[in-house]
């Protein structure tokens, strides 16, 4: 009798630690804690990919230093590619120097190239390499050797990097994403309304058709 | 099946078992946690609350394709259901397994501290804990050990 109890007990025990588990380590698919952007969509201000008139624009806080920002980056140039002129995309710095050393450096590079006309160049350089720099104890010098591979005027670069200018622009976006409530990266925005992180290409497809259905629009072509 | 009560209590005192069972259990549920970030979820979002993307996506959270997380979780499990069996059945082997157990996963845990603070330079709060569960069950394995040279 004392088997069976024991036995029920241990049984019970390991069903609900696990059902606690899997609730708690399953993506939330909850409305999340703020749903709509403080800082409005600008595209003077923002760095936008895409037709920068879209219908809908996904807003990304992202942190250059993240991996998992890493590999949702290149599935959001194969959203915009597949939606056309109907999505765009705008990126916005949430650098989490708490936990990324270089986050913080890594975006202000972002910013540098972006006053020489090359944004999305070094957003794209800046994720394809991220395990080079990383953990680099002065990554720097080694984003100043990336602006040169870009052709960009490397002693512009340079006083840009360390500029006020460029450390405000940064730190803009960041107040804005705490006022909207964020602490990970990447965070995602469709149409003003935040949005659970899609697992999959598929589900980012799905969500930004519904958004284009709310909006009124037909989708051209989303494959 | 009954457990002799003066052998039981002579090679293993009732709150040497229970802790055992305690932190096994909560060692199972942390590394459970993890292996199912690990397969649920897309790609872990890094986050301020907790440093474990990058420990957790890193080269040393895979072994052969499978998760470091769920081999510990199946190592907690283990440890967990052999102290439950020994309670069931009193068998000293069962007790064996549930004390040597934790000094294999003890020096594994000093391979994932190196790896965190040496190689990654990157804190995970939930492999912290598990380091920290696994470093007491080791205590209570030293401690069974040295009480039975003294007996």
């Amino acid at each position: 009798m004392k088997t069976v109890f024991l036995w029920g007990g241990v049984g019970v025990a390991i069903a609900a630690g696990i059902f606690l588990v899997l609730s708690l380590a399953a993506p939330s698919n909850q409305t999340q804690s703020t749903s709509s952007l403080s800082l409005p969509i600008s595209a003077q201000r923002d760095h936008i990919k895409g037709n920068s008139e879209a219908a809908v624009v996904l807003v990304e806080y992202g942190d250059f230093q993240c991996p998992a920002c890493a590999v949702y980056a290149p599935l959001l140039s194969q959203l915009v590619a597949g939606f056309g002129n109907q999505l765009a995309v705008a990126y916005r710095h949430l650098p989490l120097s708490q936990i990324h050393e270089n986050a913080e450096p890594s975006a202000r590079a972002s910013e540098a190239a972006a006053l020489q006309g090359k944004f999305w160049e070094m957003h794209d350089l800046l994720f394809e390499k991220q395990s080079e720099w990383a953990r680099q104890s002065s990554a720097e010098e080694t984003f100043i050797g990336y602006a040169a591979s870009l052709g960009l005027d490397e002693g512009r670069f340079r006083s840009d990097l360390r500029s006020d200018e460029v450390r405000d622009r940064v730190q803009e976006d960041s107040i804005s994403a705490l006022a909207d409530g964020l602490s990970s990266t990447p965070s995602f925005f469709l149409g003003g309304v935040r949005i659970p992180n899609p697992q999959s290409y598929e589900q980012f497809r799905q969500l930004v058709l519904e958004a284009l259905a709310k909006h009124g629009s037909t989708p051209e072509s989303a494959e | 099946m009954e457990a002799p009560q003066n052998q039981q209590s002579r090679s293993a005192p009732k709150w040497w078992l229970g802790s055992t069972l305690a932190l096994s259990f909560v060692g199972f549920l942390d590394a459970s946690y993890l292996t199912a970030k690990h397969y649920l979820n897309f790609e872990i979002p890094c986050s301020i609350l907790n440093g474990c993307e990058q420990v957790l996506t890193s080269q040393y959270a895979t072994l052969f394709g499978v998760p470091v997380a769920l081999l510990g979780a199946l190592y907690y499990l283990a440890v967990f259901l052999l102290a439950v069996v020994y309670l069931d059945r009193g068998k000293e082997i069962f007790l064996k397994g549930a004390v040597f157990l934790p000094i294999a996963g003890f020096f594994a845990t000093l391979w994932f501290l190196f790896v965190q603070g040496v190689l990654l330079r990157a804190l995970c709060f939930y492999c912290l804990a598990s380091a920290l569960i696994t470093t007491l069950l080791f205590c209570l394995s030293l401690f069974y050990l040295r009480r039975q040279r003294m007996h």
